[in-house]
């Protein structure tokens, strides 16, 4: 093989292998973990890099009764069903639960007994000026062992939402 | 290159004869041209790639929903490793501009997938989110630069690079309740500087490798501090900068770890060099004076701390805790509630929450309600009573902060201040500017050396930039008619003797650059 083309070669593999292995390790809990459903206070603000979004606050993104966390800490938070299918906050530990549901969050403030927790599933991307309601809204999200969630879809009255998208044009 | 003034030398000298002589200017010049040509097939095919580049980057923004997400990432990727791959193949065949022009394009493509994958996934907006994909995105690009000797990709690898290192360092230290903006300024002048010597550091790496990198580093080492030099030659930014401290929260393990590596880049790079006998002794210690000049500089700006800024009232909100809530100054009349946010908030008090008249006549005496036409009104807003108290300390921050109920900002502007900067940072202002001038001057002496005229230019757009900025700050300074009259005057002079004697100027220090770039080969 000629000399040059290893330059080429080496750039191509380690480009493809980046970009590979980020999608893997996006898709791996959606591949592999449980579904749990988790309650929401929705808002919508835009992304200059990424486009539109939801911005989504959850009922687990602030939690009173929690002792002993500090900002920057890695929680757990473990999850029960209740009767409507919704996934809420049983307690929460500093260690990974060795049983049940749990997803792992980042406390982003901690306030005496309060803290304010981040999961990495706070948003939802959507085409801009499309149409989706922002009430009765719940998201599916997918937890993989280690507990680290990925949003798989957003739900609406517990359906999967439908989105009203903006007619083709050329000119949009 | 061979010039028209050497060639005639040469002529009289009777090194060549005349139909030699003609020979060569004839050559000369057809070189000449063919060499602008394929420069403006270069930027044009360049301007190209960053035309496509917007075209994908709208379409990603857009986030359009008729196509699969999959089928986005394969156009994506696709077309990364495709512009990649083409850009080397007419690289091969003698398509030089629009070869490199089509790898950068591919660099671009690639942060543009980064980016489209993480919308897919619904990834975190957060500062460190953004810093992880820039770590990914400048670090790939870079080694793409050196496996394609690409000087463009390198271009946009240190592009990418310092909005991951701000980034990078704001998400290290969000959250960790710094009160005030001192160190994270004091920070960001290490970051500055760190980053400067670094570039110092690879760029005498380079040459004394000979590496056709070389200049590309030269070039930003020199507008990194002609950058630096600027900021601190605005008046505004004198203020900001006096309030630097030494606050541990704003150090966090990611500024240590940078400082440490770009001064181990810059060590390693001047010791390979200087065991190459390929940097002098004294162009390493001009830098490491250029570097002290700048430290001393930002340093003495705390002879005028605290007196420029506004002193404004403390509000209910700052108090994110129930018990600092309680503690709060009486003035301030704080309550802590639960009504809107289940965790609580901090909030003052208001007559107009009291809907009955028995409430309201009971209410807390400070806030001075009065039950009128069936409302509790307020008699005066509490917020003018605690701004006038404060705004009595501004631009003196010691007796600011020494008051319970205020709090100190630093000012970007004058406009609380209308005798403008004390004297002492008005020196220090003076002597920035001399310092900058100055550095500019080097900065031509230094691209003549090294026989660079694009840092030859830099230097001059620097010079440029610096007497227009200065211009129009004096015309914010010295308002009013006779002053406005004066410096339209002085403006227009200074334009035309601009435009009579700066591209003269430019003409000969680039003939010397050339030629002494000349000797150098």
């Amino acid at each position: 093989m000629k000399k040059q083309y290893v330059g080429l070669i080496a750039v191509v593999s380690v480009v493809l292998s980046v970009l590979v292995s980020f999608i893997l390790y996006n898709q791996w809990p959606l591949m592999t973990g449980d579904k749990l459903v988790l309650a929401t206070q929705p808002v919508d603000p835009f992304d200059p890099f990424r486009g539109q979004y939801m911005a989504i606050n959850y009922e687990i993104s602030g939690l009173s009764d929690v002792d002993g966390f500090e900002t920057g800490d890695t929680i757990y938070v473990s999850l029960k069903e209740d009767d409507e299918g919704i996934w809420r906050k049983e307690n929460v530990s500093q260690t990974k639960p060795r049983r049940g549901d749990f997803i792992r969050g980042k406390v982003t403030k901690a306030s005496g007994n309060t803290a304010r927790v981040e999961y990495g599933i706070e948003q939802f991307f959507f085409e801009r000026r499309a149409q989706l309601p922002t009430e009765n809204i719940t998201v599916e999200v997918s937890v993989a062992g280690s507990g680290r969630a990925k949003l798989s879809q957003m739900l609406h009255n517990g359906k999967p939402i439908e989105i009203e998208y903006e007619e083709f044009d050329i000119k949009s | 290159m061979i010039d028209e003034t050497q060639i005639k030398r040469w002529l009289k000298d009777g090194t060549i004869n005349k139909s030699q002589a003609k020979k060569m200017l004839a050559d000369s010049g057809k070189e000449e041209t063919e060499s602008k040509s394929n420069k403006f097939v270069a930027i044009v095919a360049i301007i190209g790639a960053v035309l496509i580049f917007i075209g994908f980057a709208w379409l990603i923004a857009k986030n359009w929903h008729q196509i699969p997400s999959f089928i986005k990432v394969i156009i994506l990727v696709g077309s990364t490793l495709a512009a990649f791959v083409s850009g080397f193949r007419l690289r091969q065949k003698d398509h030089d501009g629009a070869g490199r022009a089509l790898i950068t394009l591919g660099a671009m493509l690639y942060v543009l997938s980064l980016f489209l994958i993480s919308q897919i996934y619904h990834l975190a907006t957060d500062m460190q989110h953004y810093a992880w994909l820039l770590l990914l995105a400048w670090t790939v690009i870079l080694m793409t630069a050196y496996f394609l000797d690409s000087k463009e990709n390198l271009v946009v690898a240190m592009l990418t690079f310092f909005p991951w290192a701000v980034l990078q360092y704001f998400s290290s230290i969000s959250g960790t309740g710094i009160d005030s903006p001192g160190g994270p300024v004091f920070a960001f002048i290490l970051i500055f500087l760190s980053a400067g010597a670094l570039l110092f550091g690879l760029g005498t790496l380079h040459n004394s490798l000979k590496h056709r990198f070389t200049n590309v580093y030269r070039f930003w080492t020199v507008f990194y501090f002609l950058l630096i030099f600027y900021i601190i030659s605005f008046q505004s930014f004198l203020p900001v900068l006096s309030e630097y401290s030494f606050e541990g929260k704003a150090f966090p393990v990611f500024l240590v770890l940078f400082i440490i590596l770009c001064f181990l880049g810059f060590i390693t790079g001047v010791l390979f060099a200087a065991s190459r006998k390929a940097c002098s002794i004294k162009e390493i210690a001009g830098f490491i004076g250029i570097l002290a000049i700048i430290f001393l500089l930002v340093l003495a700006t705390k002879t005028g701390e605290g007196q420029i800024g506004t002193c404004y009232p403390k509000s209910c909100y700052d108090f994110e805790a129930e018990s600092d809530c309680n503690a709060a100054p009486d003035q301030l009349i704080c309550e802590w509630k639960t009504d809107v946010v289940p965790r609580g908030y901090c909030d003052q008090q208001s007559c107009w929450n009291y809907l009955a008249e028995e409430e309201c006549k009971s209410a807390n005496p400070e806030l001075g309600c009065n039950w009128e036409e069936e409302r509790c009104n307020q008699k005066q807003s509490l917020a003018d009573t605690t701004y006038q108290i404060c705004a009595e300390h501004d631009n003196q921050k010691e007796s600011c902060t020494d008051q319970e109920i205020c709090r100190w900002t630093t000012s970007y502007g004058f406009w609380n201040a209308p005798e403008g900067l004390p004297t002492s940072m008005w020196l220090l202002w003076l002597v920035n500017n001399v310092a900058f001038i100055g550095f500019i001057v080097l900065i031509l002496w230094y691209g003549q050396r090294v026989g660079s005229t694009k840092i030859v230019n830099l230097a001059l757009f620097a010079f440029i930039i610096e007497v227009v900025t200065r211009y129009i700050g004096f015309w914010f300074d010295f308002r009013g008619y006779f002053a406005f009259g004066l410096l339209a005057i002085l403006g227009g002079l200074l334009l035309i003797f601009g435009a009579l004697f700066i591209p003269k100027w430019r003409k000969k220090l680039i003939r010397q650059t050339k030629q002494s770039d000349g000797k150098s080969k």
